[in-house]
């Protein structure tokens, strides 16, 4: 039973916004996350933690404490009154058993339980790796930062090690053509 | 696939083969030849390929034939000539290797095969360009088979492609129906490729050679210098088609060959004309040589003789009495007593060393005119092939004639093989020339010319545009390398491929023996392996009814037993 974090509170075809039902509790940056049944792959591409009203905006609280456990622990309500919330990239869906890498047909319902993808179906869907083109043309001002953090997880969870970076490279080379000190900083920083 | 023939070949199992795959074409245009990008993935990485090799590309409609003519690292982000990706990190080496970074092959499709032709159809001039994304391979054996053609009495076998071992076969009879050209510099193997390509000429059976050889090297045996070791001459390959005369036979006997005939010209055979041919190498003014023609006005046909019988004073009256400038007349004796050193030179006019050769020719021998220790001077090089040619041209072109008139059959088809050439073919005295007239006829009489120079440059452009096949060793001086490529298709890019030939046994062969400009490296002359494989297809070059080992006079005793049995 893979691990269940959230749940949809905002959907559009291309971009999931997911409340994690612990405060801090978002998957990293770059995890896959299995979204409903039949499941819809997406990739975390941002996380923030805000205050769940608007109006209430969050004030500065530790002048007379040490620690953030300290600040955490004088202010209990403050676990009811933020939230961590993410948005996810949609890369793929399963459809009568296949993994495809094109975007669903229409998005997953609200409220739909959000979990962290079992790593057997990650190493499937990533045998192809056609969805890098999901994240580099997301429009993301973090694309590259996701695109990093997503192919290390990937690749240390792959035995090919330098091999899955080298045909990701290779995919990604083609949609930057024109940009070789973009390509160049995305692999290197994969290999951190 | 059509039932008739197999654009690939197939290996015998029924799968098709093809060379090794070696890119697409992305770009380019019918006169600068196509782009070709070297596949991203491929085993072929660009150090694999080689300027001058043959190459095929799978059009939709056609398949093409055409040789890799330039190489270049082309890239999609012109920032990593500034910042190359780190060389310790292999993975982004790698990955930009073949995508960012790839090569380009430049191709000149010089040919091209509708798909599915039936069998024995042949390639025929590229009139248009293989469609965006069509992909490129390294020829097969078949590929070259396909274009040269298999070695047969009429396809000569001169070399191989660059790193193959198939055949690239000459056409015979378009090679010798045109002048052609051997060019260049020193050392490259210009003699070794003539030697083959006149092997060829024998071989073909339809035309005869006669050569001056300068260096002696043709006839009965020659040196191959790298290797320290004599190689054998055409006479010694095939004494019943081979005669050899000598203006040296002192040399010739101390060099083991014995001459057919020893050549000797008479004074009265040489004409102003010949002098003035020599003007510059003797350093005479305009006004010194035309005075030969004032001379033989006076004494005729013999005015040489005459004019060197006078001495001292007697020259001077004579220049006044024919009305020439003195010291021009002066000049103009003391060069011409230099020919006195000449001892093929003889008082009268009955030697007809022409005709000797002629009747050799006509008889359908090759003819190789050693020159022995005259090699050495040019005057006299020049002097004989030139006063012979005019000759034996005169007498082709009057067989001609009386053949046009139905008074006679064709004169057998004649190369005739010069050295040197741009020492008396060069743009100040060509017109005056024999040959450049012979080159400029082309084989309206018959006549054909085989050019070998290291200075094409010097040849008079007029008398090169003429040339039908011209097959070329590496070349450095720019000024030849334009001359040699001059007027040829492609010219621009031939000229990179010709610049980077190797020093040894490669050489350029375009024109009308080949189908398509090919660099070769040239079939080995020497062994006797080479020997045996040389000689094994001349049964067809056999001048009328000889056999093999056979002489004339042989022949002639078996023809009169088969009458009379």
């Amino acid at each position: 039973m893979s691990q269940r974090v959230g749940e949809i509170i905002g959907a559009d075809s291309r971009v999931l916004t997911v409340q994690c039902y612990e405060l801090y509790g978002a998957p990293p940056l770059g995890t896959f996350l299995s979204v409903g049944e039949p499941p819809v792959l997406a990739i975390v591409q941002c996380i923030r933690t805000e205050p769940l009203d608007p109006s209430r905006p969050v004030l500065a609280r530790g002048r007379d404490f040490d620690t953030l456990d300290d600040i955490y622990r004088e202010n209990p309500q403050l676990e009811r009154l933020l939230t961590t919330r993410l948005d996810a990239l949609i890369v793929g869906y399963e459809s009568d058993g296949r993994l495809v890498q094109l975007l669903p047909p229409v998005p997953p319902a609200i409220h739909a339980f959000v979990s962290i993808c079992p790593p057997a179906t990650v190493a499937r869907f990533t045998d192809n790796l056609e969805f890098t083109r999901f994240l580099l043309n997301s429009g993301s001002p973090m694309a590259d930062e996701v695109m990093v953090a997503c192919l290390r997880t990937v690749s240390s969870n792959r035995s090919e090690g330098d091999e899955f970076l080298r045909r990701a490279g290779q995919i990604l080379s083609k949609e930057m053509v024109g940009d070789s000190a973009r390509l160049s900083s995305i692999l290197r920083r994969a290999r951190l | 696939m059509t039932n008739g023939f197999s654009p690939y070949g197939t290996n015998g199992d029924g799968f098709l083969h093809r060379g090794t795959p070696l890119g697409t074409v992305v770009g380019g245009s019918l006169s600068d030849g196509v782009e070709i990008r070297l596949n991203p993935s491929g085993e072929t990485v660009i150090e694999d390929v080689k300027v001058g090799t043959f190459v095929t590309i799978q059009g939709k409609r056609y398949r093409f034939f055409g040789v890799i003519t330039d190489l270049e690292l082309a890239n999609s982000d012109s920032r990593i000539r500034h910042s190359p990706p780190d060389s310790d990190d292999p993975v982004l080496l790698e990955v930009m290797s073949g995508t960012m970074a790839y090569g380009v092959l430049s191709v000149m499709p010089s040919l091209a095969l509708p798909l599915g032709s039936a069998g024995g159809v042949s390639p025929s001039a590229a009139k248009t360009v293989p469609s965006h994304f069509s992909p490129s391979y390294s020829a097969t054996d078949d590929d070259v088979a396909s274009v040269f053609g298999r070695e047969d009495d009429q396809h000569f076998w001169i070399g191989s492609p660059l790193d193959m071992d198939t055949r690239v076969c000459l056409d015979l009879d378009n090679l010798v129906r045109r002048s052609f050209g051997v060019f260049g510099k020193s050392g490259t193997g210009k003699t070794f490729l003539t030697r083959l390509l006149l092997v060829g000429v024998l071989q073909g059976g339809t035309a005869s050679s006669l050569i001056f050889d300068m260096h002696s090297e043709y006839g009965w045996s020659g040196q191959d210098t790298d290797r320290n070791r004599h190689v054998k001459g055409l006479k010694q390959l095939f004494p019943s088609y081979v005669s050899t005369f000598t203006l040296d036979a002192e040399s010739s006997r101390r060099r083991g060959s014995s001459p057919d005939e020893v050549v000797s010209i008479g004074y009265s055979e040489i004409e102003p004309e010949d002098i003035e041919l020599l003007k510059d190498n003797l350093s005479l003014s305009d006004v010194a040589a035309a005075a030969c023609f004032n001379l033989q006005q006076r004494f005729g046909g013999d005015w040489m003789s005459q004019f060197l019988t006078h001495q001292g004073q007697g020259i001077g009256d004579l220049a006044d009495d024919l009305g020439v400038n003195r010291a021009a007349l002066g000049a103009l004796h003391n060069r011409l007593s230099r020919f006195r050193r000449y001892p093929f030179l003889e008082e009268g006019d009955r030697h007809n060393a022409a005709a000797k050769i002629i009747e050799h020719l006509e008889r359908g021998k090759h003819v190789v005119l050693e020159f022995g220790r005259y090699g050495r001077d040019l005057n006299a090089y020049i002097l004989v092939s030139n006063l012979l040619t005019r000759r034996i041209h005169e007498r082709y072109v009057a067989l001609k004639e009386a053949a046009e008139g139905g008074g006679g059959k064709d004169p057998r088809p004649l190369v005739i093989v010069i050295e040197e050439a741009h020492r008396f073919l060069n743009p100040s005295i060509s017109s005056q020339t024999t040959f450049a007239n012979i080159a400029r006829e082309l084989r309206k009489y018959n006549v054909t010319l085989m050019i070998i120079d290291q200075r094409p440059g010097g040849i008079d452009s007029e008398v090169m545009s003429q040339l039908g096949t011209r097959f070329t060793c590496a070349l450095d001086n720019e000024r030849d390398i334009d001359a040699v490529l001059s007027g040829a298709a492609g010219s621009r890019q031939l000229r990179g491929v010709l610049a980077r030939l190797e020093d040894k046994q490669q050489a350029l062969i375009f024109g009308h023996a080949v189908p398509m400009p090919v660099v070769v490296h040239t079939r080995e002359y020497g062994t006797p392996e080479s020997y045996a494989s040389l000689t094994r297809n001349v049964k067809a070059g056999l001048p009328d009814d000889l056999l093999e080992g056979e002489t004339s006079e042989e022949r002639l005793e078996r023809q009169i037993d088969e009458l009379f049995s």
